[in-house]
């Protein structure tokens, strides 16, 4: 018998309020044959999972019993690395010690352990196996937050347009991780980039560093509003297009990059719940044939397993290859004696100062 | 020799009545080589990119030789007055086939290709068919899986182009809620106030039921944009035309993302240049319906020519803000 720990509620509000750890007990003795048990290794703080406790989120995890046999409670947490303890005696695709990462999402990542199917599971090389083909292993950091960040960016610039030599995307929250990995992406790919993000203090530093992880030109929000600097822009891309607009900004900022892509040109809106409206001249509609849309990655990749396989596959190759930086977390290590409902919720709160993993 | 009249311009400007002039020329028609057409004008809209385009900053109107200026006007129908091409006999009717015509002149020279035959029509229905019935077709075919039961909303409801909208959507069982300025709420079907419908506790469920709503149309992007975006079902369109209202449109980014909303426009003379044809097969389409009585024409007001084709433009201009308005010169 496994002692696990999991962070759960029973119903919606602040997390520091409705947030608990249930302790129940798992028959690692008694798989049944297609089961997998896995240990977590590591699982971060997304502002989806806050959204979800929260019960401001659309997509929800179901209450179950599975946890107490006595009332139904929600898991936490949507993205995280585990390793493979067991296996069931029908189970082929994964063996113990290997690392996976959850199939969808809602599972609940916040918690020691997880018993599911072999299909409910991913593999990634873990860091002896990358070894053993003469490439890098994959940090916790990185198989942790492999599931949404890096394939918004990289299903973003390859799913919807075609990129000719020259051409451009356009983002504004350069600066974001999302930004980053599609300012990397970008380059590895072959496709410039023009990175917007709010002056700051330290701009020239924050520049530096973006241009150094890929970006091809980095801008400011005052810029990127600024008609006269429009001219600089078609200097940069001279018979090049600006093809596609990446918004995670809204308001003015959204406006700004959507003015700036060439006619047929195509506006993603991706990300978190505190966006601002959209705001689109209709004349860019009309003359431009300019087009919005939403981008979900979730939503995406629901549908879609053979991508979401292929997409990772490509992630995991650019980090054994050490082509790709993965967004640092602040990592807060896990022990037994701790209570982890305690630690996420403390993880939460500093949240804002960047992006918390949770270390077992 | 055939006297002509042309309403000309020569510079764009919002001052309509000192720029436009009306140009006499000339026309023989015993020179028209084998394959000309000499065709006469019998009624031509007023439409607001008509206006725009003489305003300038719309589409580039052309310069026609003949007068040395540009003339107004996209939209008419004609008749064949003399013809030496065989497919093409005296009395049909016939209209442009391409925007940027200059349908504001009483006769032109034009070839085979430039034309589309709309026989079979009432001359009420053929002046006004390139255009608005022309663009709520291929509005509604830009979705083509329609299932009964589906909604469209759109806001200008009881404009000319929503009101063929209203009657196409029918014929494919699709409904439509019509959201119409407050003192304009007369009787145009399922109409519903802007206040009503720009208030934040507006709920599309209260009409629309468990109907997908898939097509938001905007023609005039005002604060409706905002609920017609929140309105639609997941997988829904928000398509923007027109060239008249507002010059921005404005939505919850959230609503976008979460329900997967695109939003695009829609353009009925850029799809007629790019591809003529299709415009050629939306006028026939439109030409089985309202001979088969499917389609009714949407009323519009009648200015009648007396002599000088420019002052009944003009005197058209001036009345549009009362609805659609066209010239007639039979």
């Amino acid at each position: 018998m496994i002692t696990a720990h999991a962070v759960v509620y029973q119903s919606h509000g602040d997390p520091k309020d409705v947030l608990f750890t249930q302790k129940y007990q798992i028959d690692d003795e008694n798989l049944k044959e297609n089961q997998v048990l896995v240990k977590t290794l590591a699982s971060p703080i997304n502002p989806s999972d806050i959204n979800q406790i929260q019960g401001v989120y659309p997509s929800k995890p179901d209450f179950t019993d599975k946890f107490d046999s006595s009332k139904k409670l929600a898991p936490t947490g949507n993205e995280g690395l585990f390793q493979v303890l067991k296996i069931g005696s029908n189970v082929e695709n994964f063996k113990v010690g290997d690392w996976v990462i959850p199939k969808s999402v809602n599972s609940g990542t916040w918690q020691t352990h997880q018993l599911g199917t072999a299909n409910d599971f991913i593999k990634l090389p873990n860091p002896k196996q990358s070894e053993e083909k003469g490439k890098t292993g994959l940090s916790l950091n990185q198989g942790a937050t492999i599931s949404v960040n890096p394939p918004t960016a990289y299903l973003m610039l390859t799913h919807y347009v075609k990129f000719n030599k020259n051409d451009y995307f356009i983002q504004n929250g350069g600066n974001s991780a999302v930004g980053k990995y599609a300012s990397q992406f970008g380059k590895l790919l072959g496709i410039n980039s023009i990175s917007v993000i709010r002056d700051r203090p330290n701009l020239q530093e924050t520049i530096d560093k973006l241009e150094n992880l890929g970006a091809t030109h980095v801008i400011t929000e005052d810029q990127n509003e600024s008609k006269e600097f429009g001219s600089t822009i078609k200097n940069w891309k001279g018979t090049g297009k600006i093809k596609l607009a990446l918004n995670c900004v809204g308001g003015k900022s959204s406006t700004g990059i959507a003015r700036k892509l060439d006619p047929n040109g195509l506006m993603l809106t991706y990300g978190g719940m505190s966006m601002k409206p959209v705001t689109i001249p209709t004349s860019l509609h009309i003359f431009k044939n300019f087009t919005s849309t939403g981008f979900w990655v979730t939503e995406l990749l629901k549908n879609n397993p053979e991508l979401k396989i292929k997409t990772l596959n490509q992630i995991v190759e650019y980090y054994e290859n050490e082509q790709l930086k993965d967004s640092p977390s602040n990592e807060v290590k896990f022990d037994e004696s701790q209570d982890l409902a305690s630690l996420y919720i403390k993880g939460i709160e500093d949240s804002k100062n960047g992006k918390q993993l949770i270390v077992y | 020799m055939v006297k002509a009249q042309a309403v000309t311009y020569k510079e764009h400007s919002k001052d309509l009545s000192s720029i436009l002039k009306n140009s006499e020329y000339e026309t023989d028609e015993s020179k028209l080589s084998q394959e000309e057409i000499l065709i006469q004008l019998l009624a031509t809209p007023i439409n607001p990119s008509d206006i725009a385009q003489i305003n300038g900053g719309y589409t580039q109107a052309k310069t026609f030789d003949f007068v040395d200026a540009h003339i107004g006007g996209n939209e008419g129908v004609y008749k064949i007055i003399k013809s030496n091409d065989l497919n093409f006999k005296v009395d049909d009717l016939v209209i442009p086939k391409l925007p940027g015509f200059g349908t504001w002149r009483t006769h032109a020279v034009v070839k085979s290709d430039d034309l589309i035959v709309v026989n079979g029509l009432e001359l009420d229905q053929a002046a006004t068919i390139s255009i608005n019935p022309s663009t709520a077709y291929q509005l509604i075919n830009e979705i083509q899986d329609w299932k009964d039961g589906d909604w469209i909303i759109q806001n200008a409801g009881n404009s000319q182009v929503s009101q063929f909208v209203t009657q196409l959507a029918k014929l494919k069982g699709v409904r439509v809620l019509n959201i119409v300025r407050d003192s304009r709420l007369t009787d145009v079907e399922n109409g519903i106030r802007e206040s009503e419908f720009t208030n934040k506790e507006f709920d599309i469920k209260k009409y629309a039921k468990d109907g997908r709503v898939r097509l938001a149309l905007n023609s005039v992007s005002n604060e409706t944009v905002w609920n017609l975006v929140n309105s639609l079902s997941p997988d829904g369109v928000l398509i923007t035309y027109g060239s008249i209202g507002g010059t921005e449109i404005k939505y919850d980014a959230r609503v976008q993302l979460l329900k997967n909303i695109k939003t695009k426009a829609f353009w009925l003379t850029k799809n007629t240049k790019a591809n003529p044809e299709g415009k050629v097969d939306t006028v026939k389409s439109l030409i089985k319906l309202y001979q088969e009585g499917k389609l009714k024409d949407v009323g519009y007001n009648k200015v009648k020519y007396a002599g000088d084709l420019r002052d009944s433009v003009l005197e058209a201009i001036q009345n549009s803000k009362n609805g659609k308005q066209v010239v007639f010169l039979q």
